[in-house]
């Protein structure tokens, strides 16, 4: 147990400063351009991605001991202790109404910070780490309301995650308010 | 600044926490005000609110309370005959005391438009055309208010209340009215004599001297500093005020704790400052030698109080000084006054102290003096107390909180280290070190908590004067008696505790007292006696309140509650005894065959159970007919970090907190028996609702069909009891609680998460919303049952 998670944590630190060393050299250039760095995801075959800045770590999903918690949301698959906090896991699939996310090794579970609360929601894969110029990003033609927009990368579509629309406390409570009735 | 507001919200909260029920005193004994018992009630609680305002400086409140107070007194006395119209009055004024208090929940203690309710407080008071008085309200408000409010006359009433003589506070009075009095019209009033006790400070009052050092001390303090400036600006309207302030809580303060030698002193010196800063006189090097020699002789009598030993000191040269200078605006501040008065005061005083302001002209050279003066009365004195902000306080118990759950794990590590690698000398340096954070963790997680701790006693000190104050209501003897085996608690409990005790010693002294000729028929001892205890009992702090009174008839409680309709006759058959005594706490219970002004109205003991759950505590009762009641209210020592009980659930492991575990027994399939949809074991007779967690938490697995044994967790809080059924029972972590958060959604029947030694994260149970489980369950249940059969 100890061993796997000092290794995994080894596996995190260098990715991410692999991210913070590729963000520094190409710091200049994005402030002329106004470029958005990104992450792809993977959900039941569809393209995601989410703003760098909202992420605070990505953890390999079979490594993690997650906790039921009873009562809860139906697409919250339980808590997992991260580095002595106490971190909800909200599964992505479930919570965009889709698949719910495989359970093999490339699934992965990203930590993401909103509104100063830490969630980590769950994702088939994390592909790459993409630079997009922002006037690439088209506004969401408006069906689903966690979309904040799409880009075309390498003919794929891309739905760029309104974050705080699917993880924001008050979503959630609109949300289970809707469950209610 | 921001200290003082934070303190002076602090004051306004502990204020309005008495304040409710001192009201509610009041508006007992108000209806029925033509009975002396009544009256003595009726003044002796708003003499304490009274008193109490006085430490909020909220001016309009205190002068609505005094002309209360006072209209009491003279009902008392017989001055004035009790009328409606009079009645109507002081009503009128009970309102304007709500407006009051729902001002200072906002902690805005600026003045109140009164119209002209105090003039005509005063009048009625009076005696004086009382009718003329009711008929013309509002007609020239302004103008009365000012009469009262700059006239002083709000401290004429309070000096006369203080039992000062009225004469010297009658001074500012008439030189205000008067203000074109020349020097030579104006009379100095004599001095009084204050009446000092010497000696040891009052008992009852010990517990708020420690606070009142610190607070005086820091107010010395400020008041040299400000007053030194005031100086370079005299005109200063916000610092005046602030010294004025200063001054007017010293004086509030030590009234209130019967320091009559500052509180006379503090009461001169506030009249001067009065004057000062509403521009009635100039500030000048006269006056301000005056206020600093008073300044000085605070600091002589706050070192008497800090060192426990009262006694008198010859105040008399510069209380004259005051005096003359409030009567005479301060126009002959000089040494002539002084020099032909003091001798006089010396004279007649008898032990006198070689002062130096005596004997130095008090004109002369002041601001020599001044410089002189400052250092001298500034000994250095290590106080020692600290007055922290309970959110520094949350903070590093926060810290400490996180370092037991990194403790817990480095203890676990090192456990494993210490069994894959025993051989290793360097793991065995570890292990010494792992052990040493270990103990210095636990260390420091104690002393955290211990400053958060208050001695009991603080909750317990205002009982005795209630049980006496009911007591001589009720027309019953009644003795309190306390052991607090100096029993500390955490202050979010303590603050908490008070309400609920009120309510279960009032209900001693009503319900389970007799009056002394029922107990003397009992053959009893005329005179009852209501124990109240505290005491340490392992993770717990017991409290206990016994009486040797009557006792609970089960019998006629049953009667009552199916009169109320809270129980069924069928009911009311199966329940126990001790089912019966908890019908006391069920909302809309009373046992009362009247309304008393003490109790009856059925809603104290809800609150009860209330704050006791809020507490996570538990409550129980015990009595017998004719011997006696008593309430036992087990309470955790702190709330932040529990013991639990780690147990199992099918596949799940969850945590129930320990403060919440009677017992724990272990039950076979077949003890387990259906009552009216719910399941329920037989445990010493008594039927105790079973909560099954693999149910109501809807843990996943079948359950397997060799497990027939289990056990049963005894749970309790407030009065609510209940089996939680358990597979495992797997030892004892400290643990602390971590909140789950919104995100994750209801998560009914679980309080929070908490991270293991090993890392995990484990969910801690709430016993009171899982007993709300398996009644919500028995209704769908019940509800599925009646749709079955339609």
């Amino acid at each position: 147990m100890s061993s796997k998670t000092s290794e995994n944590e080894r596996d995190l630190v260098g990715f991410l400063s692999s991210l913070g060393a590729q963000a520094t050299n190409e710091r200049e250039e994005e402030k002329q351009v106004d470029v958005i760095q990104v992450i792809g995801l993977e959900l039941s075959g569809e393209h995601f991605i989410v703003d760098i800045l909202n992420v605070r770590e990505i953890v390999r999903l079979e490594e993690l001991e997650i906790t039921r918690v009873p009562h809860a949301h139906y697409y919250v698959l339980g808590v997992i202790n991260l580095r002595g906090k106490v971190v909800p896991v909200v599964d992505l699939g479930l919570r965009m109404q889709m698949k719910s996310h495989q359970r093999d090794a490339r699934a992965r579970l990203v930590v993401v910070e909103i509104e100063e609360k830490v969630v980590g929601f769950t994702v088939d894969a994390v592909s790459e780490v993409l630079r997009l110029p922002r006037n690439e990003i088209e506004a969401s033609d408006g069906r689903a309301t966690y979309a904040a927009g799409v880009a075309m990368v390498n003919d794929q579509i891309m739905t760029l995650l309104e974050l705080s629309e699917l993880f924001a406390e008050t979503a959630m409570a609109i949300q289970q308010a809707g469950e209610d009735q | 600044m921001s200290t003082d507001d934070e303190f002076l919200q602090e004051i306004i909260d502990e204020f309005l926490n008495d304040a409710g029920q001192l009201l509610s005193i009041i508006d007992e004994s108000s209806p029925q005000l033509a009975g002396r018992a009544d009256i003595e009630s009726y003044i002796g609680a708003i003499n304490s609110l009274r008193m109490q305002s006085g430490f909020l400086d909220f001016d309009s409140f205190s002068e609505i309370a005094l002309g209360m107070e006072r209209i009491g007194t003279a009902l008392r006395d017989e001055q004035i005959p009790l009328s409606d119209e009079l009645m109507a009055l002081l009503d009128e004024a009970r309102l304007v005391l709500d407006k009051a208090i729902e001002q200072l929940r906002n902690y805005d203690v600026s003045a109140m438009d009164l119209g002209n309710l105090p003039t005509r407080l005063a009048q009625a008071r009076a005696g004086e055309e009382l009718e003329e008085a009711l008929a013309q309200p509002a007609t020239t408000p302004e103008a009365q208010i000012a009469t009262i409010s700059v006239g002083g006359e709000e401290e004429a009433l309070d000096d006369e209340l203080d039992e000062y003589s009225p004469i010297e506070a009658a001074s500012p009075e008439s030189s205000d009215e008067d203000s074109t009095t020349s020097e030579s019209q104006v009379e100095i009033p004599a001095l009084e004599e204050v009446e000092v006790e010497e000696g040891p400070i009052a008992e009852d009052v010990m517990d708020f001297v420690g606070d009142f050092i610190t607070e005086a001390t820091e107010i010395l303090d400020k008041l040299d500093e400000d007053l030194v400036h005031l100086e370079e600006a005299s005109d200063d309207l916000d610092l005046l005020n602030e010294i004025f302030r200063a001054a007017h809580t010293l004086k509030g303060t030590s009234s209130f704790l019967g320091f009559a030698q500052m509180a006379d002193l503090t009461h001169k010196m506030e009249n001067v400052l009065d004057l000062l800063r509403k521009g009635e006189m100039q500030l000048n090097a006269g006056i301000m030698d005056c206020i600093l020699r008073g300044v000085d002789h605070i600091k002589e009598l706050l070192e008497d109080i800090r060192a426990n030993h009262i006694q008198r000191h010859n105040l008399d040269a510069t209380r004259h000084d005051l005096l003359v200078i409030a009567a005479t605006l301060g126009a002959n501040t000089g040494a002539k006054e002084t020099s032909k008065t003091a001798p006089q005061q010396e004279a007649s005083a008898e032990h006198q102290e070689p002062e130096a302001t005596e004997e130095e002209p008090v004109q002369a050279t002041a601001s020599d003096d001044k410089k002189g003066a400052t250092p001298r009365a500034a000994t250095p004195h290590a106080d020692p107390v600290i007055r922290v902000d309970v959110e520094r306080l949350d903070d590093i118990m926060n810290l400490a909180e996180e370092l037991v759950l990194g403790r817990n794990r480095l203890l676990q590590l090192n456990a494993e280290l210490l069994e894959q690698y025993s051989e290793d000398e360097l793991v065995g340096r570890v292990d010494e070190a792992t052990g040493q954070v270990g103990m210095l963790t636990g260390e420091l997680q104690e002393s955290v908590m211990k400053m958060r701790m208050v001695p009991v006693s603080r909750v317990f000190s205002r009982f005795p004067r209630m049980v006496r104050d009911l007591a001589r209501n009720l027309n019953k003897q009644i003795e309190l008696a306390i052991e607090d085996h100096d029993t500390e608690m955490d202050k979010s409990v303590a603050d908490e505790i008070g309400d609920p005790l009120v309510h279960l010693i009032r209900n001693a002294v009503d319900h389970g007292v007799e009056s002394p000729e029922k107990r003397q028929a009992a053959g009893k001892d005329p005179k009852g006696t209501v124990l109240l205890t505290a005491s340490h009992e392992g993770n717990h702090i017991v409290i206990r309140i016994r009486d040797d009174g009557a006792g609970m008839d089960p019998a006629k409680l049953k009667a009552k509650a199916m009169e109320r309709g809270i129980l069924s006759p069928t009911e009311a058959e199966q329940m126990s005894d001790q089912e019966a005594y908890n019908l006391i706490f069920a909302p809309g219970f009373s046992m009362a065959a009247a309304i008393t002004d003490v109790s009856g109205r059925g809603v104290g003991m809800d609150v009860v159970k209330t704050n006791i759950m809020r507490l996570n505590g538990t409550i129980e009762l015990e009595s017998t007919l004719g011997v006696g009641t008593q309430v036992t209210i087990r309470l955790p020592l702190t709330l932040a970090i529990i013991g639990g009980l780690q147990i199992s659930a099918g596949e799940e492991i969850f945590i129930i907190p320990l403060t919440s575990v009677i017992e724990a027994t272990r039950v076979a399939e077949g003890e387990i028996d259906v009552m009216r949809g719910r399941k329920v074991i037989k445990l010493r007779g008594k039927v105790l609702p079973l909560v099954d967690l693999r149910e109501v938490l809807e843990v996943p697995g079948q359950e397997s069909e060799e497990e027939s044994a289990h056990y049963v967790v005894v749970v309790g809080l407030a009065e609510r009891r209940a089996g939680v059924l358990v597979d495992r029972l797997m030892g004892q972590p400290e643990v602390v609680i971590k909140a789950l958060g919104e995100l994750v959604g209801p998560a009914t029947g679980i309080a929070g998460a908490t991270i293991l030694g090993d890392g995990r994260v484990r969910l801690i149970l709430d016993v009171g919303q899982l007993m709300d489980l398996i009644d919500t369950n028995k209704k769908h249940r019940e509800v599925l049952e009646v749709v079955e059969r339609a």
